[in-house]
């Protein structure tokens, strides 16, 4: 299973989503020096039903398997338990059991969704289109959030873009 | 299930804001203004360098449960 297939086919459900997160900053990488190690690929979603409906089903049909907290993973999934995440505010993962670790998340610290959408910026992976947030939402949502680990990231992700802030007139 | 939920909407939520530096966001802008980083530009090379990355880690982690 690999990333792009499941890009894909979130494009061809037209899931609305966005990358956001570590996995979202490496896509504005210059180079595999700016590229952060991250274990989870986080694709925000907006919050509404149908679509995070549509966003798992794409994900069990790329052969992922979902779960939410304990969850036993067997559970149907439709749109009453979609609602209810929904309302929640709920993380899912998709997970191949393997390399992949998909969180399907519904919140982004400091931001809603459509302000993210809207300015989103569209990369290529083997030819799929793939949704990127704005890197400066990233890092703003990292910093809304502050946890250790977003701190480590931020002086890290300032580290390497400081030959642009030395360069600054 | 929704028990669960619940108990997930209900925890609280920790924050430590922290503030960013005006010369670190125009970087950022800038970074977002660079060629490499143009709509379309091709990632290709993001995704192999992060799948090989988990892969080393899965290779070890599973060296170290042998």
């Amino acid at each position: 299973m690999t990333v792009e297939s499941l890009f894909a086919a979130l494009n061809e459900a037209q899931v609305r989503y966005v990358v956001i997160g570590v996995a979202g900053a490496n896509y504005w990488a210059r180079s595999g020096q700016t590229v952060f190690a991250t274990q989870d690929l986080d694709v925000f979603l907006p919050p509404d039903a149908a679509n995070t409906l549509a966003a798992w089903r794409a994900a069990e049909a790329c052969g992922l398997d979902l779960s939410c907290g304990d969850e036993p993973r067997d559970r149907r999934r439709d749109l009453f338990l979609a609602e209810r995440i929904v309302e929640r505010r709920a993380l899912v993962r998709a997970a191949d059991g393997e390399c992949l670790d998909v969180d399907f998340t519904l919140v982004m610290a400091g931001f809603e969704f459509e302000p993210v959408f809207l300015s989103r910026r569209s990369f290529h992976v083997q030819g799929t289109a793939i949704p990127v947030a704005r890197l400066r939402h990233i890092v703003a949502s990292k910093a809304a959030t502050g946890r250790e680990k977003d701190k480590l990231f931020l002086a890290s992700h300032a580290e390497a873009l400081r030959s642009l802030i030395d360069e600054e007139p | 299930m929704l028990a669960l939920l619940d108990a997930y909407a209900r925890a609280p939520r920790v924050s430590n804001p922290v503030e960013l530096s005006s010369a670190y966001l125009r970087a950022v802008e800038r970074w977002e203004a660079l060629p490499e980083n143009a709509v379309g530009s091709d990632k290709s090379w993001v995704v192999r360098s992060q799948r090989a990355w988990k892969e080393h880690f899965a290779k070890a982690r599973a060296g170290n449960r042998g």
